[in-house]
């Protein structure tokens, strides 16, 4: 191994990192080149110096603060979780998130559409053609906007402005 | 609890009871880890009010993850890795300067002395020279790279295996080794070119 190689590995050596025959090679080497020995030497002599840095206390309030910013933070077993739920999150985050959102969603939507569509007093063609062609109400699901969705509501209210301006 | 009974409890059952809000269980965790949480943050930042403030941050992270907190690893490797963490983002916030305080003992918070009493105290002028030598090392050791210098602290004072520091500070063992050759060799330049 050549000096350069060797240097690179004397601080792991200093460090206790280093184990078996590159131990020993290191070893070998150390005994026949006084400059790695020298480096060696001043790697020991500094690292030993950094023990002059001296250990600092804690200040006398430093608890006493500490456990009142403890006493401030809120209570997280507050009365909306449930630990059933609690457990769902943690298991299962992403999951849990989305179908919240999910569930969220489609409620809105569907109350803004039927809160929507209750207010109109005229409906335009294609939605009345909707409603009144087919005589299978299962089928309005395959429709745009079946009935009562929000995209029905978008439509009615469409509808609703050009009548209006008319 | 008896303080022996304190003693016997281990980190991971304390978190255990802090999840549950145990107050004691808390300050005991605190009292044992407090020294040195705080001295690790104040070696890497160079500030002692600051490392306060960061030390506390540390223990409240603590509090609060407690309810969370599954014991996948030692738990100084984690609460180590939360004060590493706290100390890159204080460093980057407060856009670190090379000046800093002093490590001089102050009415307050004293700084331990060895060797300071009876017959071998040193002098006013051996301590003025030793204040003054501290203070130089201290000052080569913060005008490291972060990344260095929490290297150096981990494995001087704190004496974690490159291993450990490895996991604390999120990179490889290569890194760490590499880390740490390039932090001895800056200090060597500084500290050794001042006494030649």
């Amino acid at each position: 191994m050549n000096c350069h190689r060797i240097k690179k590995r004397l601080a792991a050596d200093q460090d206790g990192e280093i184990g078996g025959k590159e131990r020993e090679r290191i070893s070998a080497h150390l005994r026949d080149c006084p400059s790695c020995r020298i480096v060696l030497a001043e790697l020991e002599q500094v690292w030993q110096s950094l023990e002059k840095i001296p250990e600092i206390q804690a200040s006398p309030g430093f608890e006493r603060r500490l456990f009142a910013r403890v006493n401030a933070v809120p209570d997280p077993r507050s009365w909306w979780r449930f630990p059933w739920a609690s457990w769902i999150y943690r298991a299962y985050p992403a999951s849990a998130m989305a179908a919240v959102l999910l569930l969220v969603g489609t409620l809105l939507g569907g109350y803004l559409g039927n809160a929507v569509v209750s207010g109109l007093s005229s409906a335009p063609a294609q939605v009345h053609a909707s409603r009144t062609d087919t005589g299978i109400v299962s089928f309005w699901v395959f429709a745009a906007a079946p009935p009562g969705t929000l995209g029905d509501g978008y439509l009615r209210i469409a509808h609703f402005t050009e009548e209006y301006r008319k | 609890m008896t303080v022996a009974e304190d003693n016997s409890l281990s980190d991971e059952e304390l978190m255990a009871r802090i999840a549950g809000s145990d107050a004691r269980a808390f300050e005991i965790l605190v009292k044992r880890h407090q020294r040195r949480i705080l001295n690790l943050i104040y070696r890497s930042i160079g500030d002692r009010i600051q490392a306060e403030d960061v030390a506390q941050e540390v223990f409240l992270r603590v509090w609060r993850a407690a309810e969370n907190y599954e014991p996948k690893a030692k738990f100084t490797t984690w609460i180590y890795r939360i004060a590493v963490n706290l100390c890159l983002d204080s460093i980057k916030s407060t856009h670190y300067r090379q000046s800093f305080v002093h490590p001089e003992g102050d009415s307050e918070s004293p700084i331990k002395h060895e060797g300071s009493v009876g017959k071998d105290a040193p002098s006013p002028e051996e301590l003025l020279i030793d204040a003054e030598e501290s203070g130089r090392i201290f000052a080569a050791l913060q005008g490291l790279p972060a990344s260095q210098r929490l290297a150096v602290v981990l494995k001087k004072f704190d004496n974690l295996s490159y291993d450990e520091i490895s996991r604390t500070l999120g990179c490889s063992v290569a890194a760490v080794e590499s880390l740490l050759v390039r932090a001895k060799r800056t200090l060597r330049e500084k500290l050794l070119s001042h006494r030649s």
